[in-house]
């Protein structure tokens, strides 16, 4: 186990630095990291054969003081972009690491702090939407699969299948439009007074987020607690007179438990990018809306400190799902 | 469960087995059909959108702006007085076509790599695989935010963010089935009697592999759609005049329109449900369709 | 007639399917009497579960069951919910075929015989793990006290089946039924699990049913015989008259269809090499193996499977190389042709050494050595039809020659495929039938050297009869050299000229069949066949110890191995030879 543990630890690292890797190699190969860094300058090309020696930098003269190609040249030094990116990438790696994760150009504010103070939203409303989906899935599911086939089956079969055709914008749309702007019985945007207005405000889009990840659980679940069934160790408990109540909950829920909890895992990524999503919709000051508006701003630092925190976090997590899954299965956990 | 062959073995099975549904199975059904007959709706609506005698998408106060979906114009108008029924049908050009596009990307790229990795094994599978494991490492809207940030944005480039982000998953799902497969002892059987690897992965892989991926095909297509709706939501769809199903819902769900002129976000919502929906279900009826059975005793 | 413990009269079971109602038991009734044990016998799909689990009440609740079930003067159908509730599990239960499958893998072996004591009896916490302990020593598992806390992968597939013996014996059951509670299960572990039912029966004075496919198995241990085919009961008979001559004809055909294991072939043996001091034969045999080692995994899994076999295989001969599970007789037969390639040794056809060939060149050798595979249906691409299949070899190989499409109709014919059923999908024939398409693909290649592997563990005794003789068959009329791996003793005795006894990756005994069947050496060899059911015990005694304490070990009485010792294959007769380690003791002749 210890081995196991160690061995996955690694991987972990080699996968963190992967994606620290791709981050910051998509903002600088993607777009000139110039123009991420100082902003959108007519004279970026202007500026390098102004720094070649090809021609007079008329900038300068004109305004006889600092010329946008001086502002460039700056940048350039500044942000170490006369370097190769292999270098700039691992100098950015030492500063993330002791956590610094760069100053926003828009606020000027530390990224970190920026983070600090969005995240918690997000992630309040990321737990309670997979709070509310297992809490949706599990009953239903375990139902669904101890009526296979009758008309309660049927019908959250029906009611999944479409839950997982709508998407969670199209879904946030219509229920704001239904619970909080033409009935008003729930807050159309976040309220930030106390810990109960912030949940009480988050329950709508908490719900639509949880809705359709529960109809995945729910499928998964019923799915696999009908191969369960089928397994010689349930006619087993069945021919020892157990309860099909015991049976159920005793024997076939936790065996069948297995790729649900896989599927936690990677649905926390689709629920990350949902709450890009929903964040907008429902007015939520997180994470997510920061980095929507980091983008369209280019933010640069903003976006990338964003996305590094948001895709590790992501790694940790399955990192974390992948040691309980083997916890939970007594024949992994022993080889 | 046993259907092919109506012989009395079966009866074991069908006393293990809860849920005798046999027939469904066999049959794509008449369900699959009307999918189908949507989609191929759609598909030449929004292919034969220039032609077709609808108004201008673009056209301003084309009727009363929010204009009802009871008014002049069949489905209403936006707060511009723009159309909703022709901008959701050209809508459809774009949302398909990146749909399709973005898809059929991840399913040549992701599906060669996926299959190589399972078939080849060793370094090669471990240099895919862990490139795979690096991209599906960021939530798929995050990668797609990544790419599109820095780009211009269109209709090829969208479409592209939408292939790459369905690679990674894709390659694991072939993988996974390649392995399944490529571990099975028709595959050693055709080693024995003296195929050579090409044959192998053309004659007994790929068609075991490609017919799980084609059901698959019509299921990524849904959720390509749906990502260019989040892209759009996110400000990151196709730029400018460009509509998508996307962009129109985004339109039509300012506060103020939600409220007073709901039809003009709900009308291509329920034209992305249903799409996606069709979708979904016709790629489920194919996987299920396809599903051979191995065991006849 | 004494005092009926279950009756069973005129018992249907229906199950209503959309291509109409299949009917799985027709009218069956019999009577099984307190302290009895009953043997149902039939092939598979022949109704025999069905029936017991009607009388367990654990059929779908699609099925229609009619008749009427008796248990001890009460009417099990009618039963009223408060009695049913601490009926099942209580004074009647029952043992599945599979321990691999019959015990929940995430939940420890003591919860699981705990939990029907405490839900039927109400017994503390303490109480019943005493009583778990208890049951296991009853059981014969050693450190009860240990296992309870174990997880079942953690067991041994005997130990498994015994574990949920147990946990049907929990609660004192006045009948048990085990639906084919050995077929999973090594011969020699087979035994010790029927006779510690046998023993169990007795001293708890319980009515036992025993489902079995096997006539073997049920002649041995039980007071009465019913056999059924089809969901028809064609004849309830003592035991002792089981074997008379005027059984019904299906009895008949099932026995005809046993192989037999006292059955000499009559054949005369390859000429033995004149020289006794080496197992090896002939330098010019068809297919010469030495020092073979076959290893999986690396470093801290490292297992060797195959350890240093050495045999030779002459022309026109069939070698059965028998084993239980695990002992590598598959894998040392799959590495002549390479698959897994050998970790060291030598392997050479015709004088050819196969494991210096590089895959192009091996290639070119493959047609002549074709292989058989154990499970026909996942040796088949569900794809591709019966022709595609069978002519694939030639399409590969190319049409020249023989190789036409007349001689691929020809072998259809010859291995009994109905040419008119060339485009039906491997799914639509039957097991048989499916081994029958692996057997014409094989030998389109017109190859020298057929590997069968378990060919007929998949399938039902008739079938396997059938496929037996065509093998048979074939060889003569393809004059084909064999490998015939089983761990069926019988089945090889019928069809083998000489045997190799494999244990634990090592050859232990090898030669003429007759010789080691009549006159097993190696106290394993002994073992093995003491165990097949349905014979009396050819004296070979019983092994000293619980089986999980031989693993591994050489340390056999009369060869005297350490554990330490390498044993050598030192001869016994003209051809054949047992391994041991101290040769001076042994060597008689």
């Amino acid at each position: 186990m210890a081995r196991f543990i160690a061995r996955r630890v690694v991987q972990l690292i080699l996968v963190l630095l992967a994606v620290t890797f791709v981050a910051f190699g998509a903002l600088n190969f993607l777009g000139d990291p110039l123009v991420n860094i100082v902003g959108p300058l007519a004279a970026i090309d202007y500026c390098d054969e102004v720094e070649a020696g090809l021609r007079e930098d008329s900038y300068t003269s004109i305004n006889n003081s600092r010329g946008d190609c001086e502002i460039i040249g700056e940048a350039k030094a500044d942000f170490g972009l006369d370097k190769p990116v292999v270098q700039r990438y691992f100098t950015w790696l030492g500063n993330i690491i002791t956590g610094d994760l760069g100053t926003s150009f828009q606020t000027q504010l530390p990224v970190s702090e920026i983070i600090a103070q969005k995240l918690p939203k997000s992630l309040m409303l990321m737990v309670m939407a997979q709070i509310i989906a297992l809490a949706v899935a599990i009953p239903v599911g375990v139902y669904s699969a101890y009526r296979a086939g009758r008309g309660i089956d049927r019908a959250t079969s029906v009611a999944s299948f479409g839950l997982l055709s709508i998407p969670n914008f199209a879904l946030g749309v219509i229920v704001l439009q239904f619970f909080a702007l033409r009935n008003q019985w729930l807050p159309a945007s976040f309220d930030d007074t106390s810990v109960g207005t912030r949940i009480h405000s988050l329950i709508l889009p908490a719900t639509v987020l949880a809705l359709g990840i529960a109809a995945t659980y729910q499928r998964l679940l019923r799915t696999d607690l009908l191969t369960t069934l089928q397994e010689d160790f349930v006619h087993m408990a069945r021919a020892k007179g157990m309860t099909d109540r015991h049976i159920m909950i005793r024997h076939a829920l936790r065996p069948s438990l297995f790729s649900l909890i896989t599927v936690f895992g990677v649905s926390t990524g689709g629920l990350i990018g949902g709450s890009l999503v929903i964040e907008g919709i429902f007015s939520i000051p997180g994470i997510g809306s920061e980095i929507v508006t980091a983008v369209i701003r280019d933010d640069f630092p903003v976006v990338l400190g964003s996305v590094v925190v948001i895709a590790s976090g992501f790694v940790v997590i399955n990192f974390f799902v992948d040691l309980f899954y083997t916890w939970l299965d007594p024949r992994v956990r022993s080889s | 469960m046993n259907t092919a062959v109506p012989s009395t073995t079966a009866i074991d099975d069908i006393a293990n087995d809860e849920t005798v549904n046999d027939v469904s199975k066999r049959r794509l059904g008449f369900g699959f059909w009307i999918a189908i007959s949507w989609i191929g709706l759609v598909s030449v609506a929004a292919l034969l959108a220039p032609w077709l005698p609808i108004s201008d998408p673009n056209e301003i106060a084309n009727g009363a702006p929010r204009d009802g979906i009871l008014g002049d114009n069949l489905m209403g108008t936006d707060a511009l007085g723009r159309d909703v029924f022709a901008r959701t049908i050209w809508g459809a050009r774009i949302s398909l076509g990146v749909g399709f596009l973005g898809i059929l990307l991840g399913v040549v790229v992701g599906g060669s790599l996926g299959i190589a990795a399972g078939y080849f094994k060793g370094l090669t599978d471990q240099v895919i695989s862990f490139l795979a494991f690096s991209l599906l490492s960021f939530p798929a809207l995050v990668l797609a935010l990544l790419i599109t940030a820095s780009l211009s944005r269109s209709f090829l480039t969208v479409a592209m963010t939408l292939g790459i982000i369905g690679i990674a998953p894709i390659s694991r799902l072939a993988r996974a089935t390649t392995i399944q497969f490529a571990d099975r002892e028709f595959v050693q059987a055709a080693r024995v009697i003296g195929a050579k690897s090409r044959r192998i992965i053309i004659k007994e892989l790929l068609p075991n592999v490609l017919i799980p991926m084609g059901a698959l095909t019509l299921l990524g297509m849904g959720i390509s759609i749906v990502a260019e709706g989040s892209l759009a939501f996110l400000g990151l769809s196709v730029e400018g005049e460009a509509i998508s199903w996307g962009k129109s819902i985004v339109d039509g769900s300012q506060t103020r329109d939600l409220n007073q002129n709901s039809h003009v976000a709900f009308v291509p919502i329920f034209a992305m449900f249903l799409t996606v929906m069709a979708l979904n279900f016709a790629g489920d009826r194919i996987r299920e369709y396809t599903d051979v059975r191995e065991t006849a005793f | 007639m004494g005092d009926p413990q279950l009756t069973v009269e005129d018992l249907y079971v229906r199950f209503p399917t959309s291509r109409g109602t299949v009917e799985a038991v027709n009218g069956i009734t019999f009577n099984l009497d307190k302290g009895q044990m009953l043997g149902i016998v039939g092939e598979s799909g022949c109704g025999k579960t069905v029936m017991m689990k009607a009388v367990m009440d654990l059929l779908p609740s699609t099925a229609e069951v009619t008749g009427s079930i008796t248990f001890d003067g009460e009417d099990v159908l009618s039963m009223d919910k408060a009695r049913r509730k601490h009926f099942y599990g209580v004074d009647i239960a029952m043992v599945f075929q599979n321990p691999m499958t019959s015990l929940n893998p995430v939940k420890r072996i003591g919860d699981q015989l705990m939990e029907g004591m405490r839900f039927h009896r109400g017994l503390s916490k303490a109480a019943a793990r005493a009583r778990a302990i208890e049951l296991l020593e009853q059981m014969q598992i050693p450190k009860p006290r240990e296992r309870i806390r174990q997880y079942p992968h953690e067991l041994s597939g005997g130990m498994r089946q015994r574990v949920v013996i147990a946990m049907a014996l929990a609660n004192d059951p006045r009948l048990l039924i085990a639906d084919e509670p050995t077929t999973a299960l090594d011969v020699t572990v087979q035994r010790e699990i029927l006779e510690l039912l046998d023993e169990l029966r007795r001293d708890l004075d319980m009515a036992m049913v025993l489902i079995t496919h096997d006539l073997s198995v049920a002649s041995d241990r039980t007071d009465n015989v019913l056999v059924m085919r089809n969901g028809d009961m064609m004849e309830m008979v003592p035991t002792a008259r089981l074997f008379d001559d005027d059984r019904h004809p299906y009895t008949l055909s099932l026995r005809k269809a046993m192989p037999d294991i006292t059955q000499s072939r009559g054949t005369t043996p390859v000429e033995a090499a004149p020289d006794a001091n080496s197992h090896l034969r002939d330098e010019e045999a068809l297919i010469r193996v030495e020092d073979l080692v076959v290893e999986f995994g690396k470093r801290e899994t490292l297992f060797r499977a195959v350890d240093r076999v050495s045999f030779d295989v002459l022309e026109g001969e069939t070698l059965g190389i028998v084993g239980e599970s695990g002992c590598g007789k598959s894998t040392t037969a799959k590495s002549i042709i390479q698959l897994p390639e050998p970790t060291s040794g030598s392997v050479r056809y015709r004088g050819q050494e196969l494991t210096e060939l590089n895959p192009e060149a091996m290639r070119e050798v493959r047609p002549n050595l074709q292989l058989i595979f154990q499970d026909p249906v996942s040796a088949l691409n569900p794809r591709r039809s019966a022709w595609d299949l069978v002519s694939e070899g030639v399409e590969i190989w190319g049409r020249h020659g023989a190789w036409t499409d007349s001689r691929i109709h020809e072998l259809m014919t010859a291995v009994g495929i109905d040419p008119d059923h060339m485009d039906r999908k491997p799914h639509q024939f039957s097991g048989g039938q499916c081994q029958r398409l692996v057997i014409a693909r094989a030998l389109v290649l017109d190859p020298q050297v057929l590997i069968c592997d378990e060919p007929t563990s998949a399938l039902d005794v008739s079938v396997q009869a059938q496929i037996l003789e065509l093998l048979e068959d074939l060889k003569h009329q393809y004059q084909l050299t064999m490998l015939f791996i089983s761990h069926d003793l019988a089945v090889v005795r019928n069809i083998a000229d000489r045997v190799m006894v494999m244990y634990f990756g090592r050859v232990v005994e090898i030669g003429d069949t007759d010789s080691i069947f009549e006159n097993p050496e190696h106290p394993y060899t002994k073992r093995l066949l003491s165990a097949v059911p349905g014979q009396e015990a050819l004296g070979g005694g019983k092994f000293l110890g619980s089986p999980d304490a031989m693993l591994g070990e050489w340390r056999t009485p009369e060869c005297r191995c350490g554990p330490g010792d390498m044993p050598v294959l030192v001869p016994r007769g003209p051809d054949h030879h047992v391994a041991c380690c101290h040769v001076e003791n042994i060597i008689r002749i």
